[in-house]
């Protein structure tokens, strides 16, 4: 493209001045703060990277609507369901444990250890995690969940990835902007100024490709608001996976996409540790609880009843039937 | 406050309101106001369901509009939809409807739910339990459906796992009326262990009203809440009567070997303790004007004879002889007698009637003469309570 030429042309191998657009002192790689840009480059390369990317996350929350897909949302299994309704009760039965009949406890116990350590609560019957294996790499029903989270994040890493290269490609070999506050270090000079062999250019100066990862980051929280306020995600289903989908390009090119699948696996076998050491303290044993009741109860100040029965003889406590008794002859 | 407070600020239970409150919101505000109006006009399609003879048009309104906006697809639409037929009686085309939904999506709690209703509809108590255990078994921690299960089997008369599901509800959630609840159960079950814990049961519910009421257990009828008025009553009731079975289980057993004298005789003093405690304290709530409900005379007389033993013997002779008669008159008033402080300033205006005669039926010219107390409950026990305030005088 002549516009990649020309813009490619700016910085072609030198090192001095003479550049259109482009002013070079003699720049200190600590001293970030002489440096002139052409405001073409604003023009042309700022706004339009930050306006590509904001539509991207326009077109991949609508997504669903344009391919006719409706597969955004993602439905559990009952197993599913059930492994982590299992992780809450047993963490609940830990807690509350006091509460509860000790014939109940230690049934309840029995059952919930007989289950935890057989796998039962897990998905499809798959086997506990050994500590050793990689997680979500043992089990082929673990493997077609983390496949479908892969799915999903495939949707948002394929666009990202096109759209990086074609960045890279056409807004190469010229800086874009300097990062004022915080200039990074040295070290990521290489990585932020791609395309740039400048070697006494401070850090702070960065490169398109730089500027396009800082949008993709950043403007996910201004679409989530755009959302929300503007109504722009067109399906509902869309508009709650927009946020969650927003989070996973980013963990899936920077991590290998941990899967969910382990943890509720890992976490049940925990609490099945807690679970076989733990005892139970029964709140009522003995006999407080009716002590205390027995202190507490009712000696209301106001009670005409206990009161005259203290200060009258015994006749007064029944007196529907005892002044019937007492005033008889004999 | 803006008409859609005060929509939300309507009773939930109170459907008609909802219903007609609702419609005119919608027909005021149209689908452009945003996502209340959807979920106004879902609100107002349950309620319309629930008096679908009245409200039968509104409901149809209501399910298009829904059906338009989101498309009959929709699961949430779907249950509605369902819900619609299930109004109309046709619970096949429900049933189909929910099972469709659960084809889709194996793990939609609100089909299942729906599912047991249906069953709960067509009385069919059975399929119901199994349709609650198989929801239970994944969704353990559903308060409100042990609750469901725990009563189903309690009608049923299957007491050992009523008992478990309100043991599995402690775990979840732990509330005054779900350890009254077990502990009538275990009452049921009629065994000392039992009945023991079901004393204990009824105490620990005493301690959670005394303690989400903010007052002791001192005087029931000082809570404001009438619900947990009720039921410290209830529990105070249940400690009552188990105290009672239990005294009279074990003097009947003393014989046993393995049980320790000196722990027998302890139980026994703290059964006596306790009946004695509950029952003043029941009778006082029976005596004021806020007794959460009527005591029956027969109970009342419980209450009294467990006070004092040597009433019951003079109820007794009181009965045999020939104040029988009066006994039919004794009963009538104290079940409709007037509040305290009304009864005792007609006792004092009546007491020369009284002097003269010893009975009981006294008490008839009292109510006779304060009849129109209005506004209190009836409280039996002021009857015992008039003659002994005349005994004063």
């Amino acid at each position: 493209m002549s516009f990649h030429a020309q813009l490619s042309g700016l910085l072609d191998g030198s090192s001095g001045a003479g550049l259109p657009g482009l002013v070079l002192s003699h720049t200190a790689p600590g001293d970030a703060g002489r440096l002139a840009l052409d405001p073409e480059i604003r023009n042309w390369v700022v706004l339009p990277i930050a306006v590509l990317v904001f539509l991207v996350f326009l077109l991949r929350a609508n997504i669903s609507k344009f391919l006719g897909s409706g597969a955004a949302k993602k439905s559990l299994s009952c197993l599913a369901v059930r492994e982590r309704e299992a992780l809450v009760f047993t963490q609940k039965f830990l807690r509350n444990s006091r509460l509860v009949a000790p014939a109940h406890y230690a049934a309840t116990r029995e059952r919930l250890l007989d289950a935890l350590n057989g796998g039962t609560f897990l998905q499809a019957g798959s086997s506990m995690p050994s500590s050793s294996s990689l997680p979500g790499m043992t089990d082929p029903a673990k493997l077609q969940d983390m496949m479908s989270g892969v799915q999903r994040n495939m949707l948002a890493l394929v666009p990202n990835s096109i759209l990086m290269l074609w960045v890279n490609t056409t807004f190469r070999g010229f800086v874009v902007m300097r990062v004022p506050l915080m200039p990074p270090v040295f070290r990521l000079k290489l990585m932020l100024q791609s395309g740039i062999d400048v070697l006494d250019l401070a850090p702070a100066w960065v490169s398109s490709l730089s500027l396009f990862f800082l949008c993709l980051f950043g403007l996910r929280g201004v679409f989530d608001l755009c959302v929300d306020t503007l109504g722009l995600a067109v399906s509902p289903e869309a508009a709650a996976s927009a946020s969650a989908a927003m989070i996973n390009p980013g963990a899936a090119m920077l991590s290998a996409g941990t899967p969910d699948a382990a943890d509720p696996a890992k976490a049940l076998q925990k609490q099945s540790e807690i679970l076989a050491i733990h005892s139970q303290h029964w709140l009522f044993q003995g006999s407080d609880l009716e002590s205390r009741f027995l202190a507490d109860c009712c000696d209301a100040p106001g009670n005409p009843f206990t009161m005259h029965a203290r200060s009258e003889s015994l006749d007064v406590r029944s007196p529907a039937i005892g002044s019937a008794g007492s005033r008889r002859p004999g | 406050m803006t008409p859609f407070e005060a929509f939300c600020a309507i009773n939930p239970a109170d459907t008609a309101q909802v219903v007609q409150a609702g419609h005119k919101l919608l027909h005021q505000s149209g689908p452009s106001h945003g996502e209340e109006y959807w979920s106004i006009c879902e609100r107002v399609l349950i309620a319309a369901l629930d008096r679908f003879d009245h409200f039968r048009p509104i409901a149809a309104d209501c399910l298009g509009r829904l059906e338009k906006q989101f498309g009959s697809r929709s699961l949430r639409i779907m249950r509605l939809a369902g819900m619609f037929e299930e109004a109309k009686g046709d619970f096949e085309a429900a049933a189909v409807v929910y099972h469709q939904i659960l084809e889709r999506d194996p793990s939609n709690a609100g089909a299942m739910k729906r599912l047991i209703a249906l069953a709960g509809q067509l009385e069919d108590a059975s399929r119901m339990v199994t349709l609650l255990v198989d929801y239970l078994e994944i969704y353990m921690n559903d308060a409100e459906a042990w609750k469901l299960l725990a009563s189903l089997y309690c009608r049923s008369s299957c007491y050992e796992q009523a008992i478990f599901c309100y043991e599995q509800l402690f775990v979840i959630q732990e509330t005054a009326s779900c350890r009254i609840l077990c502990a009538e159960a275990l009452y049921t079950r009629g065994d000392i262990e039992s009945l023991v814990l079901a004393r204990k049961y009824y105490c620990r519910a005493l301690e959670l009203t005394s303690s989400s009421s903010g007052t002791s257990v001192r005087s029931p009828t000082s809570i404001s809440n009438a619900v947990t008025c009720g039921e410290t009553t209830r529990a105070l009731q249940g400690i009552f009567l188990t105290s009672q079975r239990l005294l009279r289980l074990r003097s009947r057993s003393p014989a046993d070997p393995a049980i320790d004298p000196e722990q027998h005789h302890r139980d026994q003093l703290m059964d006596e303790s306790m009946l004695r405690r509950s029952a003043e304290s029941l009778l006082s709530v029976f005596g004021s004007a806020r007794a959460p409900f009527p005591v029956r005379q027969s109970f009342h007389a419980l209450l009294l004879s467990s006070l004092d033993p040597d009433a019951a013997s003079r109820a007794a002779n009181a009965a045999a002889t020939p104040v029988e008669p009066a006994t039919p008159r004794k009963l009538a008033p104290v079940e409709a007698s007037p509040s305290v402080p009304s009864s005792i300033s007609s006792s004092a205006a009546s007491s020369p009637a009284l002097a003269d005669e010893g009975d009981p039926p006294v008490a008839s010219p009292e109510t006779t003469s304060a009849p129109g107390d209005a506004g209190s409950s009836p409280s039996p026990s002021s009857g015992p309570q008039t003659p002994e305030s005349s005994g004063h005088d």
